[in-house]
């Protein structure tokens, strides 16, 4: 029997290993699609693959929309909550941001560098051993995370039905509205709201010194067009659409927990703490096509931040929607509930950089700084045709030959 | 024979591909990359009849700075040229059997 369409492109775009998917797992979350696809009236179907590209996406094959989940992203973003949840310093997330950009490169055929890449995480894998620190937070980290991955996905299904989910729809133009107006405040509001901020805010840096940071950065204009960016992110149709794709999904995320009698504050953080995952993983992805020069007007940063910063209003907003079902009617007390709410995502935000976005960047700014991945990835590439060439073999290993002993590194491919 | 996978964000082009494997089994997808603008890819078995064409198209997109990207077991092909689908289309010949004795 030939294979369907839509296993011809999952074959064709993705390097993916059939027998390690674990349908069963999903089960549940792909009924859900399913069943509200059919209540919606779009034909959505799921795929679940297990590949090395770490990609979530979706693809109109004929009259249907393929939804493809990678359970592979969900295993990557366990292992960072593991690192979340257990490490102290980003030295463990450097180690396995080489084993993914490793895979990266061999993606996009840039196997010499990915050998480099590969080898450093070989060497260092030891930092990744687990401790089993609150394995229950990590599972709920996890599972939290694949969901909201899963359902933001499906939003984009949904988004070009414009007579669908109105309510959603509404609370993007708040969010959008309130973002633009606090990245359109005046210096002297900026640092008073400096002044006023709660630790957390400013990642417990010494208050003063911040305060005569910012200040030095507005005089100076040095931020100005990263702040433009914003703007320009904030006025772009794409991003609203991400964004609605993020309040959809973070609001069946909140359902879901409601409705299992779960922890819903642990469900929301976990949401929070996952999408800084997914923009190290994002950045990291970009990697091949990043220049040492950062242009602001395309690079993701700002796109993502301001997403992020949506989000985080939306998570507060669900909070305080969670106060008010518990029967908590005291307004004074669900502000300061929600105000305490906001602190914790900013520690969450914080340990975050600490234990795994500032690995991503780490990694990758050392590595594209003046072609310096090309550098490290022929010295590396000389070496291991040497070693092979010390043994029986006399010809050259070819290029896919050398993509197989970087992933056979990783640990994705086995003898 | 292998599957390959051209992405292509101008949709003359992707039609052309497609309809270059016309009467075989290409078929064309539509995803949204990441700055929103829709990107074709069409998957299509690739014989050595289909090599030439797909090299044209592909080049030309370069050539004029337009999105490509050409993928064949999920791995992306860089440089695309006769040459190297020639050696793709070999490697992925099933090893010949030997003669029984």
């Amino acid at each position: 029997m030939s294979a369907s369409p839509v296993d011809r492109y999952i074959d064709a775009t993705r390097l993916h290993l059939r027998g390690r998917v674990q349908q069963h797992y999903y089960a549940e979350s792909v009924k859900r699609i399913r069943d509200l696809a059919a209540h919606f009236g779009v034909a959505v179907d799921v795929k679940i693959v297990y590949s090395l590209s770490r990609r979530v996406e979706h693809v109109k094959i004929g009259e249907v929309l393929w939804l493809v989940y990678d359970q592979y992203m969900g295993q990557s973003v366990n292992l960072l909550n593991r690192l979340f949840v257990e490490a102290a310093d980003i030295e463990p997330a450097i180690v396995y941001f080489h084993k993914v950009l490793a895979e990266r490169l061999v993606e996009v055929s840039m196997v010499d560098e990915a050998i480099h890449c590969a080898l450093v995480y070989r060497n260092g894998r030891d930092a990744l051993m687990g401790r089993a620190v609150d394995e229950r937070w990590r599972a709920v980290l996890t599972s939290t995370h694949e969901r909201f991955m899963l359902f933001h996905e499906f939003g984009h299904c949904l988004y070009g039905q414009p007579q669908i989910l109105s309510h959603v729809r509404e609370q993007v133009e708040q969010l959008i509205e309130h973002q633009i107006a606090s990245k359109t405040r005046t210096p002297s509001q900026i640092l008073a709201d400096v002044r006023s901020a709660p630790p957390a805010a400013i990642h417990h840096q010494d208050p003063q010194a911040f305060y005569k940071d910012t200040q030095r950065r507005l005089e100076s204009g040095e931020d100005l067009k990263f702040h433009a960016a914003l703007l320009a992110s904030l006025a772009d149709e794409q991003i609203r659409q991400e964004i609605f794709c993020d309040v959809f999904a973070a609001d069946l995320v909140w359902t879901e927990t409601a409705l299992n009698g779960l922890n819903r504050v642990e469900t929301l953080r976990a949401v929070y703490i996952g999408f800084y995952h997914l923009q190290a993983l994002e950045y990291l992805r970009r990697f091949p096509y990043l220049s040492s020069q950062v242009d602001w007007s395309t690079d993701n940063t700002p796109r993502m931040q301001v997403r992020s910063h949506c989000l985080r209003w939306h998570l507060v907003f669900l909070f305080q929607a969670s106060l008010i079902e518990d029967g908590v009617k005291d307004k004074a007390e669900i502000e300061a509930a929600a105000s305490a709410f906001d602190i914790q995502l900013m520690e969450d935000q914080k340990k975050c950089y600490e234990t795994v976005n500032d690995g991503a960047m780490n990694v990758c700014d050392s590595l594209r700084r003046e072609g310096y991945i090309r550098k490290l990835g022929e010295a590396t590439a000389r070496e291991i045709e040497a070693t092979v060439r010390k043994g029986k073999r006399a010809r050259r290993l070819s290029e896919t030959e050398f993509g197989q002993v970087a992933l056979l590194m990783t640990g994705w491919a086995s003898r | 024979m292998p599957q390959i996978a051209i992405e292509i964000a101008e949709r003359a082009a992707a039609t052309e591909l497609e309809a270059l494997a016309q009467g075989s089994d290409a078929f064309l997808s539509e995803r949204q990359g990441m700055d929103g603008v829709a990107l074709f890819t069409v998957i299509l078995t690739l014989t050595p009849v289909l090599v030439g064409g797909i090299v044209k198209i592909v080049q030309a997109q370069i050539k004029a700075k337009k999105h490509v990207h050409v993928k064949v077991r999920g791995i992306e092909i860089r440089g695309v040229s006769e040459e190297a689908l020639i050696r793709i289309l070999k490697t992925s010949l099933p090893p010949s059997k030997k003669r029984k004795k």
